[in-house]
């Protein structure tokens, strides 16, 4: 390689390297068409790159020039290493201090750091800060701006997040205009991340659209808890005097705006405040202006306490205003009594309005089209390597795989991917092995959401499922004695419970009028024969659909769209993966091997247009990890069966 | 080398930045020289297991050569890009010396900055890196630089810009790349 080709293969690195992986295929080719040599070249320090890490980031000299009176505290504190964290930027300034970004060197992730101002920094408060930092952190909710650390740096505590770097609510509502709909789904995250900390004694006190931060993938995360209440105890006389300081100064005029009538009146507070001003929020984002106003802080106030919220747009429909009227009652004991209560109403309305929401989105061009493309990418490919590879295709009419993104980046493995009914969140299991072992249930938010382990148990578990409200997670464990049961535990987090005995692969599946079935494999009782049925939840209706010879073992299955056909992994009877079968969901006969053949079929699911896909034989299933994702292989798949 | 008064090398890192290439000829053996001093003063102080501690020896240089008063950020960007270079060379040819006394024993017995995190204590080996720096500056001398001055100096993006006159847009970029190529390099280099 010449130093001009080197030049080169610099200039080109440098500008594709934080582009994201499609838009970095796309310059490539443009750029590199007719020059093989080169796009080898940066595609290969794009892969030391990525493998690369922290690799030399830390300097072996740590030099500190705050000796110099001109620059300031913020200013030096870029540049600089605070533990683990060496200070990239500054990503925003507040009353409460400076937010950076950082690179935590441990880890090789970026971070958000704020750093409290000096003014906040007694040592009193200091503790208290401390203490919230930890509460904050007790709180693992995909919602929830996720808290990594708290330290101390010449003298001013600090806290270590989650970055999140796209903006908050307000931006998201100003950027482009929003139904009804992806106001309410955007928020009834924040507003289950609410119930949660609610749940753990926790008040937010300062719900406003400012708090709440939106990821690159269009998640709402809500931030600053404990910081709003660290600003009230600093101040002898906590919300009242608080809201006389605001007033004051003139400067947070827009918390004056969310803040519950109980608070603005310097009352005692509870859960129920922070679900007012999570009204205030979903009002103003549905109306386009607060429901209380007026020309000074105070006479914003004296409406909060006194007046009636301005009625709602008629667009809005009229079961969306009476929830949030309820939610803006002037007396707590008015509203509902929890955020869980509140949450039902907004998800049963969404639910009951139409068509899913995952699809009505695919029009959309904005973050929410790119996420629920993800939704509809039904195929998941099952990867028995370390890393789990969701493809995302265009809505065509032949569905191409044109995109990867990794999703997990483990050591060990993450198998068994699957996908909540809203698009949103992943299962899998994380472990040694590909195929039941004593491995643990994951989830994760998609895109970006950190990886939350669900269970601690030393049972082998295989097939988690999301049930139909994406609540919980379904999956098959071993019995010490032999066979398998299907456990159930809540995606946020929980004891699992025995959900099915001798159930195993299950998936839920609509049965007639709205009623929830059960497709799974049981143990015939005939050796180790599985045969794949589907019951009611308490097992009533049983009915099978297919039982394979002798023994046998059909360990999972998938109900087509039209719920005509069922398609069928199984395995022979020396215990080898078959091909797949595809058979009549009426049961009136055994159907056929299906797929390419010879093939070692480990898995299937359909397409929502029908189509059945079926995951790789197992030679081939092993995607590679790491950093090439943007350039995997693209896995056999049959396109219709 | 002792009783070098602060006022010469904070007079020389004005006259270099004002464009005077003579004051640096002056300066480097400066700095050298006393940066060889204090590390002499350390091995023999410290532990059995002769450690250098870089963070420190550049600070002692620096505050003992440098006028803390008269000097502006600019130059004390310079100052620190010089003594990356020469604690490069100070560094290296330690690690170089004890592997030989050692009969090859690699452990790096240079105690990186408390605040350093402890994966990046490991696996830096400063021998193969100075190999690769030298085959990277053969390609790109700015690139190279780029590396010494921000690993071996420390110095920040902003800095490095100062310190090489180019843009901080093209520093981190240089970086980047740099950090992958070199990357490569060492994990595919034979390691003796």
């Amino acid at each position: 390689m010449t130093p001009s080709e080197h030049q080169a293969a610099k200039e080109l690195f440098g500008k594709v390297l934080e582009l994201e992986p499609h838009l970095r295929a796309l310059i490539l080719d443009d750029a590199c068409a007719g020059r093989p040599r080169l796009r080898d070249e940066v595609e290969s320090l794009l892969v030391a790159y990525q493998k690369a890490g922290t690799f030399i980031d830390v300097p072996l000299v740590a030099v500190t020039m705050s000796s110099d009176g001109v620059s300031t505290p913020e200013e030096t504190m870029v540049g600089r290493t605070l533990g683990p964290y060496h200070v990239e930027a500054i990503i925003g300034e507040g009353g409460m201090g400076v937010v950076y970004r950082a690179l935590d060197t441990k880890l090789n992730r970026p971070v958000a750091i704020k750093v409290l101002s000096d003014a906040l920094a007694d040592p009193s408060a200091r503790r208290r800060f401390e203490r919230e930092a930890q509460v904050a952190s007790s709180l693992n909710h995909p919602h929830i701006l996720t808290v990594h650390d708290a330290g101390e740096f010449e003298g001013r505590p600090y806290l270590v997040t989650e970055l999140v770097d796209a903006g908050t609510f307000v931006e998201w509502a100003r950027a482009e205009p929003r139904s009804w709909r992806q106001i309410v789904e955007l928020l009834v995250g924040v507003a289950d991340g609410l119930a949660t900390a609610h749940q753990a004694g926790i008040l937010h006190r300062d719900i406003k659209p400012a708090n709440i931060l939106i990821t690159k993938s269009g998640y709402a995360k809500l931030a600053d808890f404990g910081l709003a209440k660290l600003c009230e105890d600093s101040t002898p006389g906590a919300a009242h005097t608080r809201t006389e300081m605001a007033t004051r100064a003139g400067t947070v005029v827009g918390t004056v705006g969310y803040m519950s009538p109980e608070q603005a009146s310097g009352q005692p507070l509870d859960a129920r405040s922070d679900m007012f001003s999570f009204g205030v929020v979903l009002y103003e984002a549905l109306a386009g202006r607060r429901p209380f106003t007026g020309a000074s802080d105070l006479d914003v106030l004296h409406a909060v306490v006194h007046r009636p919220p301005e009625p709602l747009p008629v667009e809005v429909p009229r079961p969306l205003r009476m929830v949030l009227e309820r939610a803006l009652e002037k007396d707590p004991s008015d509203r509902f009594q929890s955020m869980r209560d509140l949450i039902v109403d907004l998800r049963r309305l969404v639910r009951q309005s139409g068509e899913a929401p995952a699809v009505s989105a695919v029009t959309h061009r904005s973050n929410r089209s790119r996420r629920s493309k993800v939704a509809i990418a039904a195929l998941v490919v099952l990867a028995a390597a370390s890393a789990l590879v969701v493809s995302r295709f265009r809505e065509t009419a032949e569905p191409r795989l044109r995109e990867y993104t990794q999703l997990t980046n483990f050591a060990d493995s993450a198998t068994s991917p699957t996908l909540s009914p809203d698009g949103r969140m992943l299962a899998f299991i994380r472990g040694e092995s590909a195929f039941n072992g004593p491995e643990q249930i994951y989830i994760k938010l998609l895109l970006d959401g950190e990886p939350v382990r669900l269970t601690h148990d030393n049972l082998n578990k295989q097939s988690p499922k999301f049930s139909p409200d994406g609540a919980r997670v379904t999956y098959g464990a071993d019995k010490p004695a032999g066979g398998w049961d299907t456990w159930v535990v809540p995606v946020l987090g929980g004891k699992p419970q025995l959900f099915l005995a001798n159930a195993s692969g299950l998936t839920s599946i609509e049965g007639g009028g709205g009623q929830p079935r059960l497709l799974f494999s049981e143990l015939t009782g005939r050796g180790h024969q599985m045969a794949i049925v589907s019951s009611t939840e308490s097992r009533t209706e049983h009915r099978t659909i297919y039982t394979p010879p002798e023994n046998g073992m059909a360990h999972r299955s998938s109900l087509s769209p039209d719920r005509k056909q069922v398609l069928v992994v199984e395995m022979g009877l020396n215990g080898a993966w078959l091909a797949c079968r595809l058979t009549p969901f009426d049961g009136s006969s055994p159907g056929k091997p299906v797929g390419p053949a010879p093939a070692q079929c480990t898995d299937a699911t359909w397409s929502p247009r029908g189509s059945g896909c079926i995951s790789p034989p197992i030679p081939a299933a092993g995607l590679t990890s790491g950093a090439s994702a943007s350039r995997m292989g693209r896995p056999s798949r049959s396109p219709s069966v | 080398m002792v009783g070098v008064s602060p006022e010469p090398v904070t007079a020389l890192l004005k006259r270099w930045r004002q464009g005077d290439s003579a004051a640096l000829e002056k300066l480097v053996p400066l700095v050298y020289s006393e940066l060889r001093r204090i590390a002499a003063r350390q091995l023999r102080r410290e532990r059995p297991n002769h450690t250098l501690q870089p963070t420190a020896l550049v600070h002692e240089v620096y505050l003992k050569l440098v006028d803390q008063h008269r000097i502006e950020w600019q130059n004390r960007a310079q100052f620190f890009g010089i003594a990356a270079q020469l604690i490069r060379r100070i560094l290296v040819d330690h690690v170089r010396n004890r592997r030989t006394a050692k009969r090859g024993g690699g452990t790096l017995t240079v105690a990186l900055d408390d605040a350093v995190s402890e994966p990046a204590r490991e696996n830096i080996d400063l021998v193969k890196l100075d190999d690769a720096l030298l085959s990277l500056a053969a390609k790109d001398e700015q690139q190279s630089r780029v590396v010494e001055l921000r690993f071996f100096g420390g110095l920040s993006i902003e800095e490095t810009a100062e310190v090489l006159r180019i843009s901080p847009s093209t520093v981190k970029r240089d970086w980047a790349a740099a950090k992958a190529w070199l990357y490569r390099d060492m994990s595919t280099r034979f390691s003796p």
